[in-house]
């Protein structure tokens, strides 16, 4: 009996072992293959999206070059439309593929680390948190005199991108008072170009994104704007690795972490004409 | 003849037209033409019962086939001709109809594929397996709903909204032509409608800023003649021309700019009615999903509209659920039939619509003439007025997300119908004989709260939370009966699974429909009586059809569970998790060769 009781012993031991051999072949396979896949939102300037000749660029582009490099390895950008909800991204990308094909990731970029959501994901680990965004208000100095307070926005014209947090308030806030003056558009891309040709005088969306979007152009300022009352304004951002694979995503988190402190990732916003603000 | 290319396939053609010829004489003349669709054979199809040109057995959509040869005292006996599997790797839901034309079986497939079949030997001719770029992302499976025939083409829709039009005899494409962007969230699953010589197409997929539209294109060039926005404000085209503003002016029922994203997206396809020469094409809710951001009417979501095809101008509407804030889709479609009333007879169309009312209007001028409930449970409404044709809302309304406080989950409400809706795309069926509407009905309701940590695309946004409950214990789909001239149930077939599959009647005094559980059940007309079932091996969301060949009677459909329900369907969706994916098409008659004796 006792020959059994450690024959069972071991054979578990064997295959606890087994499995853990498993989980480190995560980091293992990308080593092996030299190519880190990584996920970023497609379209997404100044995150992510392509310039002229095609080739990937953005903060995140940049950001997934540079934990690729530390991996010692090249990273493979994959471009994810977003689906209705980060969840569905993260399924699409990163812990199962989306039924139509193409696979999976082993890494996602631009993923929120709010703790409240964070736990109700249990398919990735989400950490890495590299910055935090908040909301802000864009808009033509001149058309305004200093910068303009909400209640400005019965008078005057604001551009948000369409179902954003942003669109949400202006269109609830107020009773409803600034619904005629709200402009949609379908990205805060094309509302900050209409916002640099003047056709209306003010944006309201995320503010790196506002700041990579209108960096560079004059007379434009971006003002933090606070949501009051009940709404989220900001949130942290991080990375997401199936969960899993524990081995990547122990040095993925890592990397990160060392990209954050020895201020990599802020040269790299700055690059792109964003301030990054600390988050987690 | 003279075209030696061509002879090998003539001479096949003229082989078959003669045995054919031989065993049916004079019952079905049309057999014996290796002849183009025309628009008289399409208008003619309801009543010609050796073919299946269109979508719906008829542009009216009535499902009826004057058939009967198998008839409520053989149906019993019906046994598989002939099984055909899509194949490949490529399964999820099969949601099409089959269309049969000189002596091919048309029936398209999940990720946007199609195939023509040797009708009498089930053996494949060609298949076309549309080529789906990357990054594309249906919003609501893989589905294809059907074909549309027209002259030596065959046109079907994509899931990178595209619409195809294929030689009937090689497979090859003849035209293509691009609905609009998928990367925009647009895409193609409804089967094409042909009226005279235009092929009426909507959008479908994507919830996210579209606009709903109508078009109509030369179905011989795929060159666009007409489009027609389904929302207010929007500009309508003739010939390249401007036709005027739908609904005549913006802001009218949408407050600020939100008519420029305003949905009411047209993804379940039309029907056309000659007697009107009217479309009538149901549009889906309106965006953005928080009703309490557009307060007004928002039209023309939720609503069927009918449409001149001579003109491209929207004729009448009428709106289902105004300022929806349940997401009723208005999509299903609209049924043109006779309803007498009084001793006369009235030009009627029936809808049996997502948010649980069964609709009877008058045909000519969208007029409300009747409205009941084809569901046992309707919270978000306690009736239609049918002065004012408007819903008495019970004030049953999801909350406000804008008002949700930071970090708590909001109020919940239940509400009956589900999202899913009291019925969903499946189309019913009308029979002239019985002058009773067959309806595929779904019991269910949804707990709907705020959801004040949800994120998109990297962003915190306060959305709304749902899950799908079942009403009943023991089942959730049910066939129902009903008599549009006094909404009365005549019977009912209650099925443990819901049901997502159309519907067929036929003069035999049958009713067939498919069942997610895998089987294709015919029903008589009158009683409700289950005679006859078929185990495909698969779940059935396709929708059945009859026609007759050689001297005897089929019926087919497709097998292949999927579709919405297993993606949205909440804690029915997991009820319904056992059940296995597939991808074929059955084919029954009666064994040997057993005319009814007449």
């Amino acid at each position: 009996m006792k020959l059994l009781h450690v024959a069972l012993t071991l054979l578990s031991a064997l295959t606890w072992g087994i499995a853990w051999a498993d989980e480190d072949e995560s980091l293992l396979a990308v080593q092996q293959r030299g190519v880190l896949k990584v996920a970023v939102y497609e379209a997404f300037p100044p995150f992510s999206d392509r310039d002229a000749e095609g080739t990937p660029r953005g903060i995140d582009v940049d950001i997934a070059h540079e934990l690729a490099g530390r991996l010692g390895v090249s990273a493979a950008i994959r471009f994810q439309p977003a689906d209705e909800s980060v969840e569905d991204d993260l399924r699409n990308a990163v812990w199962k593929g989306h039924y139509i094909g193409g696979g999976v990731a082993d890494v996602m970029l631009h993923v929120p680390a709010d703790p409240r959501f964070v736990a109700t994901v249990d398919q990735v680990r989400i950490d890495g948190v590299y910055y935090m965004e908040d909301i802000a208000l864009a808009y033509a100095r001149s058309a305004f005199d200093g910068a303009p307070a909400i209640a400005s926005f019965t008078r005057h014209t604001v551009g948000v991108e369409l179902e954003t947090i942003a669109d949400l308030y202006l269109l609830s806030t107020m009773n409803g008072a600034l619904r005629d003056n709200v402009a949609h558009y379908p990205s805060l891309a094309r509302a900050s170009a209409a916002l640099v040709e003047g056709e209306i005088p003010a944006v309201m969306g995320h503010r790196t994104e506002l700041e990579g979007l209108l960096h560079g152009h004059e007379g434009l300022a971006v003002t933090k704007v606070a949501i009051p009352g009940v709404m989220i304004s900001s949130w942290p951002l991080g990375a997401a690795v199936k969960a899993g694979d524990v081995a990547l995503g122990d040095a993925v988190m890592g990397h990160l972490k060392a990209m954050v402190d020895d201020g990599t990732v802020t040269r790299i916003f700055a690059a792109h004409g964003a301030t990054r603000t600390p988050g987690g | 003849m003279n075209c030696t290319n061509q002879g090998g396939r003539l001479g096949h053609r003229l082989a078959v037209s003669i045995l054919a010829g031989s065993i049916l004489g004079a019952i079905s003349g049309s057999a014996l033409a290796a002849k183009p669709v025309t628009d008289a054979d399409i208008m003619n199809d309801a009543a010609t019962t050796s073919d299946v040109l269109t979508y719906g057995l008829g542009t009216e959509g009535r499902r009826h086939s004057p058939l009967a040869h198998i008839n409520a005292d053989n149906v019993g006996d019906l046994v598989p001709a002939w099984a055909f599997s899509f194949g490949g790797e490529k399964q999820r839901g099969q949601e099409s109809q089959p269309l049969i034309h000189d002596g091919k079986m048309f029936v398209t497939g999940s990720y946007s594929r199609l195939w023509a079949i040797d009708v009498r030997s089930g053996e494949e001719l060609w298949q076309y397996e549309h080529r789906l770029p990357d990054g594309i992302l249906p919003c609501c499976d893989v589905v294809n709903r059907g074909a549309a025939l027209y002259d030596n083409l065959v046109l079907f829709g994509t899931l990178d909204a595209q619409l195809v039009a294929l030689d009937q005899d090689t497979g090859k494409v003849v035209w293509k032509e691009k609905i609009d962007d998928f990367k925009g969230g647009y895409s193609f699953t409804s089967a094409p409608l042909i009226v005279k010589g235009l092929v009426i197409t909507g959008v479908s997929g994507g919830e996210f800023g579209i606009v709903g539209r109508v078009e109509a294109r030369d179905a011989k060039t795929g060159k666009v003649v007409w489009i027609r926005p389904t929302v207010e404000g929007h500009m309508g085209y003739l010939n390249g021309k401007e036709n005027g503003i739908t609904g005549g002016a913006p802001n009218k029922t949408w407050p600020g700019d939100l008519w420029k994203t305003g949905g009411a997206a047209t993804w379940a396809g039309g029907t056309y009615d000659p007697d009107t020469n009217l479309i009538f094409y149901g549009t889906g809710n309106p965006a953005p999903w928080n009703a309490h951001l557009r307060p007004g009417d928002n039209l023309y979501s939720t609503s069927t509209v009918a449409i001149n095809p001579d003109t491209g101008k929207i004729v009448w509407h009428y709106q289902f659920t105004p300022n929806d804030g349940w997401d009723y889709d208005g999509v299903n479609e609209t049924v043109a039939f006779d309803l007498e009333q009084g001793g006369s007879t009235v030009k009627a169309a029936g809808h049996a619509d997502r948010n649980g009312f069964f609709y009877v209007m008058n045909r000519e001028n969208g007029k409300l003439m009747n409205a009941f409930p084809f569901v046992d449970q309707i919270d978000w409404a306690k009736g239609v007025d049918l002065k004012t044709g408007r819903p008495i809302e019970t004030g049953m309304r999801p909350g406000n997300p804008a008002e949700a406080t930071d970090g708590k989950k909001g109020s919940q409400v239940f509400v009956a119908p589900s999202f899913l809706g009291g019925k969903n795309w499946m189309p019913m069926a009308y029979s002239p004989d019985t002058k009773l509407f067959y309806v595929p009905a779904n019991e269910w309701g949804m707990d709907i709260w705020n959801e004040p940590i949800a994120y998109k695309r990297g962003a915190a946004y306060l959305g709304a939370g749902f899950t799908i409950k079942p009403l009943n214990k023991d089942y959730i789909g049910v066939l129902r009966a009903y008599d549009p001239a006094t909404g009365k149930r005549v019977w009912e077939y209650k099925n443990k699974a819901p049901l997502w599959g159309g519907v067929l009647t036929t003069s035999g005094n049958l009713v067939f429909t498919g069942t997610p559980e895998g089987y294709l059940k015919a029903f008589d007309a009158k009683t409700g009586e289950e005679l006859w079932k078929f185990q495909t091996g698969s779940g059935v969301v396709g929708c059945p059809v009859t026609w007759d060949m050689d001297g005897e009677q089929y019926v087919a459909v497709t097998s292949g569970w999927g579709g919405a329900v297993p993606l949205w369907g909440g804690d029915v969706a997991k009820s319904v998790k056992y059940l296995n994916q597939g991808g074929s098409v059955w084919v029954f008659k009666l064994p040997g060769k057993r005319m009814a004796a007449n």
